[in-house]
Formats: structure tokens, C-alpha cells, sequence
């Protein structure tokens, strides 16, 4: 799957080829603070006078270099892909391989947190259970009940969430086999030809 | 068992030959009714056949019999304790044997009615599964990974219904089902012993 880059993006990028390489890699760097934490002004101005050129010029290369860096994770591509989208830009061979090994190095951090911006659910995270006989109540003495107690713990957008749910064996012994069977539906031939032919 | 003054005064009065054997018979199986099957008071008003009774005598016995029998499975009472509870109030001895025959019938029945009156955490009665591909979504593209979304369905003490419903990863599954599994197992164990 190719990148398809806008004019802007590559005028953008074209000042990367003007540099040192060393360069190059600083601005990787600067561009994965950026997508870790924001942006940092000072640090455009900083380089901008170091290289002799105006801080736009920094911060547009820096973004352009952010963009395709994120857009490349986005859609995993492969290298040979990679190398085929920025063919375009006209950089000499070396810088292209410079660009394709920080893609490389940084796209799994990339995608992990492009993952955790996509929607998210509630989702799990623990459960515990403790085991009871319940012995006697108000409405009924001397009587012998198991009872188990289930604390399901739950996470949203970083939030957790605790659920306690109370059961006895039977529902237990419900509950438990029908998640086994929705485990082992993973593996069934429908699922498998399904997932084979997604990838 | 230990009942109040007044529950002994209604039993007396539903042992009294001011109620006939027949209609006598009659309440008893009402109030087991009432018990099992929560029906209105009222019913004892309405039956035919104890229409004859004082109505202020026939509450007074029907209230007296329920408050034996649930107190009577409460406290686990058995027949002897039955019998004696029974004697103390005078009544006669075929009456005292319509009851405790009654009460012995039903005891199991009535332990696990009373047994249904609890409080509770919310109480899991079935559970509910689906099971997804994640493809891709506007922040990222090849995901491929399953996703499985799960709902217990609970119902709270007051008959409310409730779902929890959360997603979950294979792996996270995998641990969930670990869990639970060994939570199943030292149950199994715990009733072997």
C-alpha cells in the first residue's frame, strides 16, 4: 500500500535533503516528542537558529516528518512501499534509508499510540472471587448455601471501574463453560478462514 | 421455638371448638398457600366455606397459623419442637397432627422460600457473548485482532436487571476463563471434602 503525499506535504519534507543527516535524525526526534507530548516551540526556535533558516521552515519540516511518519504507521506498511512513496521527494539514497530505518525504529511506538487514541471500551482488566457458605440470614437460619463472590475489575479511557456480582456453583459452572466455548470459538474453521482472509 | 403472646391466644382460638374440623382443615391449607404462593389475605374473607366464622377470630387464627409455620422454618424447628409448641397452646391431639404433618410436608419447601429473602450483591444469572474481528478503524489501519464482548446479566435485591458489559482480548479472556476455572475447581474440591 503506497502514501499518497499532498504537494504541501512535500515541500514540506524537501528541507530535510538540505541538511545533515544528523539533522535528519534530530528532527525524528523532535517529531516523536511531538506525538508523545505536544509540541514544544522553544525547540523549533532553538534549531532554526543553530541552521540559519526561520522557525516556520523548522516547523513545517518537523510536522511533515511527524505526518509521514504517523501515516506510514497508520497503514504498517511494508519497506519496500515505504521506499516506493518517498521516491517522489527526490531525496539522494541515503537519506531514504535514513528515513526508513526512524520509521522502523519507531513505528510499533507509533501504532501502540495511535491504539490507544482509537475508541475505547470498557474493557478488562481483573477479577477476583472468594468462596462462601452462607450460614445463616434474618429469614432462614442454620442453613448451608455456597455462594461465590466475583469482583470483575474494568477499565475506560485509563478510568477503572469495580463490579462485585455475587453467584452460586451452578451459575458459576454456567458462566465458566460458556466462556470456554467462546475461547475455543477462535480457533473453529469459520473463524480461522474468516481471519485468514481479512489478512 | 419461642412465639409471642398474642401468636399463642390465636392458636388457642383456632384449636377452640368455635372452629369446626372441617373449616380448621380448610385454613391450614390457606395458610400454606399464602406462604408458598404470597396470595392476598383476603382469600380467607372470600372462601365459601369459612364464611360462617367470626371474621375477626378467623384473621386472628390465619395470622397466629402463618407466623407458626414461618417461624417454625426459620428456626429449623423439628417435629418434637412442633409437637410441643403445640401442646403448650392446648390444642387437641388430631388437630396438633393435622398440623405438624403440615408443617413437615411442606418444611423443606418453606426453607427454601424463606431461603429466597435475602439480600444480595447484584446476582449473575446468565452471561452473553459475542465474538468480533477489530480490521481497522480511523486511527489505524491492520489491526486484525479479535475482540470479544461480554455481558453478564445480573439482577439486583430489588428484581432490577442489570448487564455489565465489557470487551475484552483473547489474552484477556484466557486469564478471565483461568480465573474462573480455578474458582470452579476449589469448589468441586470444597464439596468433595
Amino acid at each position: 500500500m503506497l502514501l499518497v503525499l499532498t504537494e504541501e506535504h512535500k515541500t514540506h519534507l524537501s528541507f530535510l535533503s538540505t541538511v545533515d543527516i544528523s539533522v535528519v535524525r534530530e528532527f525524528c526526534r523532535i517529531s516523536m516528542e511531538f506525538i508523545k507530548n505536544g509540541p514544544n516551540t522553544k525547540l523549533y526556535s532553538g534549531a532554526a537558529q543553530k541552521l540559519g533558516v526561520d522557525t516556520a521552515t523548522v516547523r513545517q519540516s518537523v510536522q511533515g516528518l511527524m505526518f509521514l511518519l504517523v501515516e506510514s504507521s497508520k497503514l504498517s506498511v511494508n519497506e519496500i512501499d515505504f521506499l516506493d512513496s518517498i521516491m517522489i521527494l527526490g531525496f539522494d539514497e541515503e537519506l531514504n534509508k535514513e528515513l526508513y530505518a526512524l520509521y522502523e525504529e519507531n513505528s510499533s511506538e507509533i501504532r501502540s499510540l495511535l491504539m490507544s487514541m482509537s475508541l475505547d471500551l470498557p474493557h478488562y482488566t481483573d477479577l477476583e472471587w472468594r468462596l462462601e457458605a452462607q450460614l445463616s440470614s434474618r429469614s432462614l437460619e442454620r442453613q448451608v448455601q455456597p455462594s461465590i463472590l466475583l469482583r470483575l475489575h474494568t477499565e475506560e479511557e485509563g478510568v477503572p471501574s469495580v463490579h462485585t456480582i455475587e453467584t452460586d456453583p451452578v451459575n458459576l459452572i454456567h458462566l465458566t463453560n460458556s466462556l470456554e466455548t467462546a475461547l475455543a470459538e477462535i480457533k473453529s474453521q469459520h473463524c480461522r478462514r474468516i481471519m485468514r482472509g481479512i489478512k | 421455638m419461642e412465639l409471642s403472646g398474642s401468636t399463642v391466644t390465636g392458636l388457642q382460638l383456632a384449636g377452640s371448638s368455635s372452629i369446626d374440623d372441617k373449616s380448621f382443615n380448610r385454613l391450614t391449607q390457606l395458610v400454606l398457600q399464602s406462604i408458598m404462593e404470597d396470595t392476598d389475605p383476603s382469600i380467607i374473607q372470600d372462601d365459601g366455606k369459612l364464611s360462617k366464622i367470626n371474621q375477626g377470630m378467623l384473621k386472628e387464627c390465619y395470622s397466629s397459623l402463618i407466623i407458626l409455620l414461618i417461624e417454625g422454618a426459620r428456626t429449623d424447628t423439628d417435629t418434637t419442637g412442633m409437637r410441643s409448641t403445640l401442646e403448650d397452646c392446648k390444642l387437641t391431639p388430631d388437630r396438633i397432627e393435622v398440623l405438624v404433618t403440615l408443617y413437615n410436608d411442606n418444611k423443606a419447601k418453606l426453607r427454601a422460600r424463606l431461603g429466597r429473602i435475602r439480600s444480595s450483591f447484584p446476582y449473575l444469572t446468565d452471561v452473553n457473548w459475542r465474538l468480533d474481528y477489530y480490521i481497522k478503524s480511523n486511527h489505524l489501519e491492520r489491526v486484525d485482532k479479535p475482540v470479544y464482548t461480554i455481558s453478564l446479566n445480573t439482577e439486583e435485591g430489588d428484581g432490577k436487571k442489570k448487564d455489565v458489559i465489557f470487551s475484552c482480548t483473547q489474552e484477556q479472556l484466557q486469564d478471565l476463563v483461568g480465573k474462573l476455572k480455578d474458582a470452579s475447581k476449589s469448589l468441586e474440591k470444597f464439596s468433595q471434602q
